[in-house]
């Protein structure tokens, strides 16, 4: 699903994110990936999303070099891969059901379509009885379930997370985790980036450390120290 | 659908900026139409004024015929004139009873008008030297020359074209400016909302386009507004202007562009420039600001 091969980045400003990485994420494999800050966790994301471009090294997503998407292919590349984030990037001024409607109608899906979809995405993240509410009216861990949603309304064949349990306690933390869990059990492949020791430790689930830019520790079932 | 309710939300949001792009497009154009206005009517009479330049030779009423025709001999020896038209008593005694009330006309008889020669000067010729030698001529009672008024009429017409020219491209750059900066205001206050289709997967002219039609809303209402007012305003300069009966009386042969056709003139120009505007202020704030 997702192919580093010896993949290095260096920013304008000379900041080497990632040094000769090489790294393989199966299809329908979870995996976290924990380091530091400035380890090289969020270079990897947005490699991934394309939304950087490698400086050496070869990158595949999903069977695809990422060097050879042009421009206009991007969009419809990264609506295969859902993405959640620590602040959930929800719109404040829609609700539940607008927030995951507007990104199933920016992508121009027909509107009888989204009418079924989102009660169903609502329906698989618990919160039909919220379809209502605007993000404001919910808990850090409703939002993120939207965010969730959200993420997943393209059916995607990766999810990536980014810190998702950043502003949570960590009993919602557990809730979202089980539901990212539930959704590789789908099927789709997932990369958590994360600093929470107790969830990567909860899971059990394959762990790769990234330490100034290169691969420390890859282990399957891994848990969050050595 | 969606894409016109975002937008008008958006221009909603910054009201006063969109308020201030619409007036300055407004006032651009207003002045594009002035001068555009002004150049219409002097082409509509270039007939009028080229008779500006045409001299008028009058002959004493009281002179008989041959006294006439020392004048024309003088005239047809003179190899500085280009051009020469002979309009008889009878024949002016004729148009002025179309142009005047008739029956005050008549009351006056045929030899009330003096017979007239109508000159046109050969490019290189000084005219004033001319109106002299004219005037001098035994038995010629008036000289008209309007070459002051044409001199007058088109250095004000090239200075209305050089000041609202300067102006209107003045207030062009500007209204361009003011559009792009109320479209990276609105990115701005959408930031949040463009990284999310971003990452979801929207196209770049989904993300591109409802800033895109926002600039073109402004440049269409800036030229709805002054299409409306200059349509007025020429329109009761038009009344005002035949209410005088200024081109039947005192200057005859001088009229102006009708206001249907200078209306849909306008209109169209209006309209192409302020969309054009709308969408290059759009495009600057695009590039400049919106990375996708």
């Amino acid at each position: 699903m997702i192919n580093f091969s010896n993949v290095t980045k260096v920013y304008k400003s000379g900041t080497e994110a990632l040094k000769n990485v090489d790294l393989e994420i199966k299809r329908g494999e979870f995996a976290f990936v924990i380091g530091p800050s400035g380890s090289g966790k969020s270079t990897m994301i947005r490699l991934i999303m394309k939304e950087e471009e490698p400086t050496g090294g070869e990158l595949f997503v999903n069977g695809i070099d990422t060097r050879d998407i042009d421009r206009y292919e991007v969009p419809h590349f990264r609506r295969k891969i859902g993405v959640v984030f620590q602040d959930y990037k929800l719109l404040q001024n829609k609700t539940a059901y607008q927030n995951i409607a507007f990104a199933l109608r920016v992508t121009n899906t027909p509107g009888r379509q989204i009418r079924k979809m989102v009660p169903q995405l609502l329906s698989v993240v618990g919160l039909l009885d919220k379809a209502n509410d605007f993000p404001c009216e919910m808990s850090g861990g409703e939002q993120q379930r939207v965010a969730l949603a959200r993420a997943i309304a393209h059916n995607p064949d990766l999810l990536i997370a980014d810190e998702p349990t950043g502003n949570l306690d960590p009993h919602t933390s557990l809730g979202i985790m089980n539901l990212i869990y539930k959704i590789n059990q789908m099927g789709t492949t997932v990369m958590v980036a994360t600093h929470d020791q107790t969830i990567v430790d909860t899971f059990r689930q394959r762990v790769i450390v990234l330490s100034e830019g290169r691969i420390t520790r890859d282990v399957p079932e891994g848990i969050y120290g050595d | 659908m969606h894409i016109i309710g975002e937008v008008i939300t958006n221009l909603n949001k910054n009201r006063v900026l969109t308020i201030t792009s619409i007036f300055t497009v407004f006032i651009m154009l207003m002045l594009v139409g002035v001068f555009g206005i002004f150049l219409l009517n002097i082409s509509y009479n270039s007939e009028y004024m080229d008779n500006m330049l045409e001299i008028r030779i009058f002959i004493d009423p009281n002179a008989d015929e041959y006294r006439e025709n020392r004048v024309r001999e003088a005239l047809l020896s003179d190899n500085r004139i280009d051009y020469l038209a002979f309009q008889s008593k009878e024949q002016a005694f004729e148009d002025a009873k179309e142009i005047y009330d008739k029956e005050v006309i008549e009351g006056l008889g045929p030899d009330f008008l003096p017979a007239s020669y109508t000159v046109r000067l050969r490019e290189e010729v000084d005219a004033d030297k001319f109106v002299a030698f004219a005037e001098g001529i035994p038995d010629v009672y008036q000289v008209d020359y309007h070459a002051g008024s044409f001199e007058f009429a088109v250095s004000l017409a090239n200075w209305v074209n050089l000041v609202s020219g300067i102006l209107a491209m003045l207030l062009g750059v500007l209204s361009l400016f003011l559009i792009s900066n109320t479209i990276r205001l609105t990115m701005a206050s959408r930031s949040a909302e463009v990284i999310i289709m971003k990452f979801i997967g929207a196209t770049e002219s989904r993300i591109k386009l409802p800033f895109l039609i926002e600039g073109i809303t402004i440049g269409f209402l800036g030229a709805a507004i002054s299409s409306v007012v200059v349509g007025l305003v020429y329109n009761r300069i038009h009344d005002w202007f035949y209410s005088l009966g200024v081109d039947e009386v005192f200057l005859s042969g001088l009229s102006l562009v009708p206001v249907r056709e200078t209306v849909l003139l306008v209109i169209i120009v209006f309209f192409g420039l302020g969309i054009m505007l709308g969408m290059f202020g759009s495009m600057m704030a695009i590039r400049k600001n919106l990375k996708v």
